[in-house]
This record gives C-alpha cells, sequence and structure tokens, in this order.
C-alpha cells in the first residue's frame, strides 16, 4: 500500500517554468531516528538524489547547474552541514555540475566519502570538481572511492549503513572494457537504497545507464542475485529515455512507481513516448520533477510500515511538454 | 565584432543533439550536424568564427582537435592519480 500526498504548491508555477523558479522543497523537523526521507530533486534537466536517515546524508549526483543546488541546498537547511556519502553516477555535466556547490566554501558542507568512475574526460567541471576533491583529500577531511572497486577491497559491491538502518549498496558500473563504455551513460554507477525495514522500502538508481549496461546488470554482473534487483520505486535511468529500459529490466525490478529526474524542455525528447508506452503496459505508474516538482518518499523505517510519495504539485503519469517519439534504433521496439 | 576563437568540449551527444563546454566556462546544446561527423564525447573541437566587413556573413569553422584531446585526457587521468595518494582508507563496508 502507497499513500501518495500532494504538497500545498498547486497553482504557483506552470510547467514550462524554469526549475529555478520552482517552489523550494523546505526540511521538516528532523525526522525519527529511523525514518527514510528520499528526495528526487527537481533539478531540471539533470539528476540529484538526497537520501536522510537517521542523521545520515547521501547525495547521488548533483544535477546541472551550482545555482540550483545552492537554492535546493539553502531551502533545505544544508548548509554548515556533512554529507557523508557523495556518489557521481558519471561525469555528464548535467549529473556532475550541481556538486561543484557542496565545495564552495561559504557553505561550510563536509563530505567524508566521494564515490565516482575516475574515467578520464576532458571537461573544465569534472576538472574543477576533482580539484576540489583532491584539496580535501590533501587535508585528510575525504576518502575518494572508485566505483569500479566501491569497497576498495576488489569486491563489485559495498554497503554502506546509514545511522537509522538504512542501507546502500554500490555496485561497478559496467567495466570500462566493455565496447558500450565509450558512451559514459553505460559506465553510470548503480545504488540500490533498502529502508530500515526492507520490506517498507526499496529504491533503484542507475544514472544514465542505457540497454547494454542494463543487460549487464542483469547477465554478468548478476545483480539479480546480489544485491537483488526487486524494488518498490525505480529511478528512471536516463531521464526517462527509451534507451534507458528494457522489458527484461522492468520484470526484475517489478518497480510500484517510477521517479524520472528531466527538464521541462528539453532538446532530447524525454521522457520518450516508447518508455511511457512500456511503463504504461506494465502498469508502473510515474511521477516527474519537471510536472510534479520534487518527489519526496517516506517509509517510517518500522516493521509493517508503509511508504508514502509526496510531489509538489500536479498529479501522476502527466506528460511534458518536451516529450517525443525516439527514432533511435534501440527504441524501435525496446526490447 | 572581431573573429574569435574558441574551445567546445563535446559532453554529451543525444537524439542528434551534442551538449558541450564552451571554453571551459559555459554549457551549450547545439545541433551534432554542424560538428565533424567523427566528433565524439569527450573530444575537444577548435571552434573559429569569422565575420565579414559588411557584417552579413559569418562562417563557422569546427575542427576535432585530436592532439588537443589526447592531452587532456592525459591529464585528467594524472589528476585522479593525484588524488589517490590522500587519505589512507581501509577498505571495506562504512557504517556511518
Amino acid at each position: 500500500m502507497i499513500y501518495i500526498v500532494v504538497l500545498a504548491a498547486l497553482g504557483a508555477c506552470t510547467a514550462s517554468d524554469a526549475a529555478s523558479r520552482q517552489p523550494l522543497p523546505e526540511n521538516k523537523p528532523a525526522p525519527p531516528s529511523g525514518e527514510l526521507v528520499v528526495r528526487v530533486l527537481d533539478v531540471g534537466q539533470g539528476d540529484a538524489t538526497l537520501i536522510e536517515n537517521g542523521g545520515s546524508r547521501v547525495l547521488i549526483d548533483g544535477g546541472p547547474e551550482q545555482s540550483r543546488l545552492g537554492q535546493l541546498l539553502d531551502s533545505l537547511g544544508l548548509n554548515d552541514s556533512t554529507f557523508d556519502v557523495v556518489i557521481l553516477t558519471h561525469p555528464h555535466a548535467d549529473h556532475l555540475v550541481g556538486l561543484r556547490e557542496l565545495f564552495n566554501s561559504h557553505r561550510h558542507i563536509t563530505v567524508r566519502f566521494f564515490f565516482e568512475n575516475k574515467d578520464p574526460f576532458p571537461t573544465a567541471n569534472l576538472r574543477h570538481l576533482r580539484d576540489s576533491i583532491n584539496a580535501r583529500i590533501a587535508r585528510g577531511e575525504l576518502i575518494y572511492r572508485d566505483t569500479d572497486d566501491p569497497c576498495a577491497n576488489g569486491t563489485k559491491l559495498c554497503t554502506i549503513t546509514m545511522k537509522g538502518g538504512a542501507k546502500l549498496h554500490i555496485m561497478r558500473p559496467l567495466p570500462a572494457s566493455n565496447p558500450a563504455s565509450s558512451d559514459p551513460n553505460n559506465r553510470s554507477a548503480v545504488v540500490k537504497l533498502v529502508g530500515p525495514d526492507s520490506a517498507s522500502f526499496t529504491m533503484w538508481l542507475a544514472g544514465d545507464a542505457e540497454q547494454p549496461a542494463i543487460a549487464w546488470f542483469l547477465g554478468t554482473a548478476r545483480y539479480k542475485v546480489n544485491p537483488g534487483m526487486r524494488v518498490d520505486v525505480l529511478k528512471a535511468d536516463h531521464h526517462g529515455s527509451c534507451n534507458g529500459v528494457t522489458n527484461a529490466y522492468v520484470n526484475a525490478l517489478k518497480p510500484q512507481i517510477l521517479a524520472a529526474s528531466v527538464g521541462a524542455v528539453n532538446g532530447y525528447g524525454h521522457m520518450h513516448t516508447q518508455a511511457k508506452t512500456l511503463y504504461r503496459t506494465h502498469h508502473i505508474p510515474w511521477y516527474r520533477t519537471d510536472q510534479n516538482g520534487t518527489i519526496e518518499f517516506r517509509s517510517p523505517g518500522v516493521p509493517g510500515g508503509k511508504f508514502t510519495v509526496s510531489v509538489q504539485r500536479g498529479v501522476r503519469d502527466m506528460k511534458g511538454p518536451s516529450d517525443k517519439h525516439s527514432t533511435q534504433a534501440d527504441c524501435n521496439p525496446i526490447p | 565584432m572581431a573573429d574569435s576563437t574558441h574551445r567546445w568540449v563535446v559532453d554529451s551527444i543525444e537524439e542528434s543533439m551534442a551538449s558541450v563546454e564552451v571554453d571551459g566556462k559555459s554549457m551549450m546544446t547545439v545541433p551534432q550536424s554542424l560538428l565533424p561527423s567523427s566528433a565524439r564525447e569527450g573530444h575537444v573541437l577548435n571552434v573559429k568564427r569569422e565575420l565579414s566587413a559588411d557584417g552579413m556573413r559569418s562562417a563557422l569553422t569546427i575542427e576535432l582537435d585530436q592532439d588537443a584531446t589526447k592531452r587532456a585526457l592525459a591529464e585528467s587521468a594524472a589528476q585522479v592519480k593525484k588524488g589517490v595518494k590522500g587519505k589512507k582508507d581501509p577498505g571495506g563496508d562504512i557504517t556511518l
């Protein structure tokens, strides 16, 4: 059972407004120790997911703009705070640039662990981010891990236990040696979030992983066996692109709800109509940040507890102004 | 307005659109058809814009710079190695 709540921000904005003008989520009083709060943040065309549990804080990706993540840090009261774990799924700008704001000195934010795939990539944004990481490492403030070796001990999966009992399993991405890894999307790290009561809430987040990476998760990587892929919520791979989903993928995940992080005005046609048709066929309703604003999941973290979904505006299964049919071969049809 | 030169780095290509980082400062989305056909994600491009004196014509030349791409990738790899020499990581699962 899922409870749906629409927050009282209706009428404040239209779908075509830029993310920077959308109402900002506010942090409610400190949650009970076991409560898990997951926010798929409204960052425009990009990804940023904030996870809090028992005083621990994790951020997966930072969205496309420093200014937007900065607004969210302000509104959520996260200056002068600690991010225990930050994960950059892959180094594309729409996932990376916002993370630079965490290292802006006036914010006084501590980052304890930083995970990324450490692939060489020649953008200045990545260089600046890694400069900040290296400076913190030099001061002994940060541990820097490679998602290809997430536990720094050769195992393919690393488990992070949050103070309230929630666990994150960070999994290796498609190996760099795979020909499909020439596309940085396919080098996206994979995270499975398991609530303090595993029967109450689970979520799968795989950045922008496309069909070759998905096939590897299901095959060689054996993620169906360990840590298991069945979840309550799927963060749509690749902003709802049709190349970020397959029938076998959703059959393995069996999510009750999809959360897509997508900009209202994007030149890529996200969410693709083929992807929406597939989700509809599998009876998976979706929320999307361009139409619903920040999407918030809360799980009480106690046995038998039910998770709730809250959005800032709108309803489920909305259409976005950029949604288009893709002509990609991978999508016609989606395997 | 004077002629100008720019450095673009291809951040991503999808659905015939390319997202490029311009002079290390800003992001711009351009049609992939404007780029050299061999341009891929992570490539460095030299961009030269020439304007005619009468203000009636502009010409944009976008050239893949293979040497600059190799250099930039090597610098990126070296930067990561530098970060590895920091705080000792005991490894293993993490309990926060």
